[in-house]
């Protein structure tokens, strides 16, 4: 049963992130990346993950989603016209299908015994996903804890003064 | 129901005192800066954050010698740590004090967000440099980055400036897509994150070395941090970047960035994965040897000297990269003399070439420094100095730098690189010297650009100067403790 729904989320997610590439009009751009957002939360949830995949709903489906679809209407964004096929374009191409390639071999390489981490499925039904997150998230991870909130207010701070500067 | 016990974290204020005082100053600065915002003739807050520096130099320097891994691995502190926190401290102390001569030109840049983000910046590297785990080192990256795409496009009047930090800022974003990548299949062959229990996984679990995922991860790391440090075929940016950003900028991106991202390369590649050095050898024999060819070649046809000298940033990342090929305690202690005299001539360099400005427009094409050398004796002298450093020619540091990087090539077995290092070498003297013939011997066909230094660029270019001699004339002094920090390196 989880397998199927592994096997349909996973291919939808895929499926959903391709359109958001492909999909002409930016606004519909958009709307497939939320739909790919909750393909993704579903995985979470497959992995025992149940807090990521609300994390994942809450902030980017909704609001770092209700952010883009601002940005789009802000910048007045029309349909994309379409660029002509370069050579360049070609050799980009060409690179990405063989890096996609080497990455699908990686990907079947079988025979992981890779260590097992402390955070394990019945620790987690145990006391809940969210108390095992933030024990951890405070003690074993304080320290990059800290330095995601220096880098978040780098780029506060970075994002105000350049559009401080053009308004000026 | 049972309640999972908390336990405190033992908080380690030592491990992390030089990057706490660094982000204690710069949110000082962003709250001083907001607080008196229509003060823009003084540089109260270039100063204030000079400060700051300072402290951070003396605190690295007290707990030199040191030597603990704290917060759970995340934060090695060792020798190692200690140098690269030291030439990360230097630079942004050049920096700004260049900086506070170069905002005289550009009043927009004299704000409290601009220190706030240089000193940020700071933080990521100095963390890049002590950095035991790969979601520290990534963190670490991204707040260096963050903030320096930024500072590229802080003259937002000015089209090159913004084109520099889009440039930046989207090639960054997707590199740093490559290095997470390479990340994710490391973690998700050893299941750790720690750089030695990955290697310590390694030792006990032979076969996993040569996995595909492994490999994968290897490359993809690769791409991600060749591209900050300005490495064959990823240097792309280079030029556009170092041109269109400020000046006082360029020199913070290409001596800082440099230091920090060849520090988290030294420790991910020879801590966590000293196993597989037999396999990356040979891509990186000839990535080194593309990469200093191609950056010097290139370097040639330049005429400005922004461009020039970015073109030259990718040579030294070429040279730097002959001592990580050889691999050898020798090679890495050579790196790191040369991170620290490069630091040095760069940033001098730079601090001259920001000196040339007027009201909103700088001057960094080639002949503009005509018939300078003898009208400012002692700036034409510092220049050259900084050029003879930059060729190496003793008795500047950047012949130590390069005699020591080349010879560890000769001692590790790679004769032809150390050939190649040298060749090129020469190559270089033709546009570094060109610079020197122009200040002395160019005859002035427009009215020049006069110089206007102040108090502050003057010590800083003193500073940059005296290290460059002090480095190339007694070097065994900064020598010992390179090769000090490499052997205290925690594994």
């Amino acid at each position: 049963m989880e397998l199927i729904i592994l096997l349909i989320c996973g291919g939808l997610t895929i499926i959903t992130s391709l359109l958001v590439i492909f999909a002409r009009n930016t606004v519909h751009s958009a709307l497939w990346m939320v739909a790919s957002f909750f393909f993704m939360a579903v995985l979470y949830l497959l992995l025992q993950a149940e807090f990521i995949a609300i994390l994942q709903i809450i902030v980017y489906a909704g609001a770092i989603m209700m952010f883009i679809i601002y940005a789009i209407m802000m910048l007045n964004l029309r349909q994309e016209e379409r660029a002509p096929m370069r050579k360049t374009k070609v050799v980009g191409v060409v690179a990405l299908l063989v890096l996609f390639l080497e990455l699908l071999v990686v990907a079947v390489g079988r025979g992981l015994l890779a260590i097992k981490g402390p955070v394990t499925d019945q620790l987690m039904a145990k006391f809940g996903h969210i108390a095992v997150l933030s024990n951890f998230l405070f003690s074993d991870y304080v320290l990059p804890f800290e330095l995601a909130s220096i880098l978040l207010t780098a780029g506060v701070v970075g994002a105000v003064i350049l559009a401080k500067q053009k308004s000026e | 129901m049972e309640m999972l016990e908390f336990v405190v974290p033992a908080l380690n204020v030592k491990a992390i005192l030089p990057q706490a005082i660094l982000s204690l100053t710069a949110l000082t600065v962003l709250l001083v800066g907001v607080s008196s915002p229509h003060n823009k003739k003084t540089s109260s807050l270039g100063y204030l954050s000079l400060v700051g520096v300072v402290v951070a130099l003396i605190s690295t320097l007290m707990i030199n010698g040191a030597r603990e891994s704290a917060y759970n691995g995340m934060v090695l502190m060792d020798g190692f740590s200690s140098f690269i926190t030291l030439i990360v401290c230097i630079v942004t102390l050049l920096t700004i004090l260049s900086s506070i001569n170069y905002q005289r030109f550009f009043p927009r840049l004299n704000c409290g967000e601009y220190y706030c983000l240089l000193l940020f910046a700071a933080v990521g590297m100095s963390f890049m440099g002590s950095a035991g785990n790969l979601l520290m080192i990534f963190l670490a990256l991204e707040t260096m980055s963050i903030s320096i795409y930024v500072l590229a496009g802080f003259k937002s009047d000015e089209a090159q400036s913004i084109e520099s930090a889009m440039k930046y800022f989207l090639l960054g974003a997707f590199a740093s897509g490559f290095l997470l990548f390479g990340f994710a299949l490391v973690y998700g062959c050893t299941g750790t994150m720690d750089l030695v229990k990955i290697s310590a996984f390694l030792t006990a679990h032979p076969e996993v070395i040569h996995s595909k995922m492994l490999m994968g991860g290897v490359a993809l790391m690769t791409v991600g941090f060749g591209f900050k440090v300005a490495m064959f075929p990823f240097h792309m940016w280079t030029p556009d970047v170092y041109e269109g950003a400020p000046t006082s900028i360029t020199g913070f991106m290409a001596t800082g960035v440099k230091a920090a991202a060849f520090a988290a390369l030294l420790r991910v590649f020879f801590v966590a994965l000293g196993h597989l050095q037999a396999d990356w050898t040979g891509i990186m024999w000839l990535l080194a040897f593309l990469t200093m060819t191609i950056g010097n070649v290139v370097a040639l046809s330049q005429t400005n000297i922004k461009r020039m000298l970015a073109y030259s940033s990718i040579a030294h990342a070429g040279y730097l990269l002959v001592g990580f090929v050889a691999g050898s305690k020798l090679g890495q202690s050579g790196i790191l003399f040369y991170l620290l005299s490069y630091a040095f001539t760069n940033l001098g360099a730079f601090g001259v070439i920001a000196l040339l400005g007027r009201d909103g427009g700088e001057y960094t094409s080639l002949d503009d420094f005509a018939g300078l050398g003898f009208k400012y004796p002692l700036m034409g002298l510092a220049m050259a100095v900084f050029m003879f450093s930059m060729a190496g020619i003793p008795p500047a540091s950047g012949f130590m730098g390069k005699f020591y990087l080349f010879s560890s090539a000769m001692k590790a077995g790679f004769i032809w690189l150390a050939i190649f290092g040298v060749i090129n070498s020469v190559i270089s003297l033709y546009y570094y010297l060109r610079v020197v013939v122009v200040m002395y011997f160019k005859e002035v066909e427009r009215d020049v650009v006069m110089p206007k230094p102040s108090a502050a660029v003057v010590v800083g270019l003193v500073i940059a100067a005296i290290g460059v001699l002090q480095m190339g004339i007694f070097p065994s002094y900064f020598w010992d403790m390179a090769r000090q920090s490499v052997q205290a390196m925690l594994m």
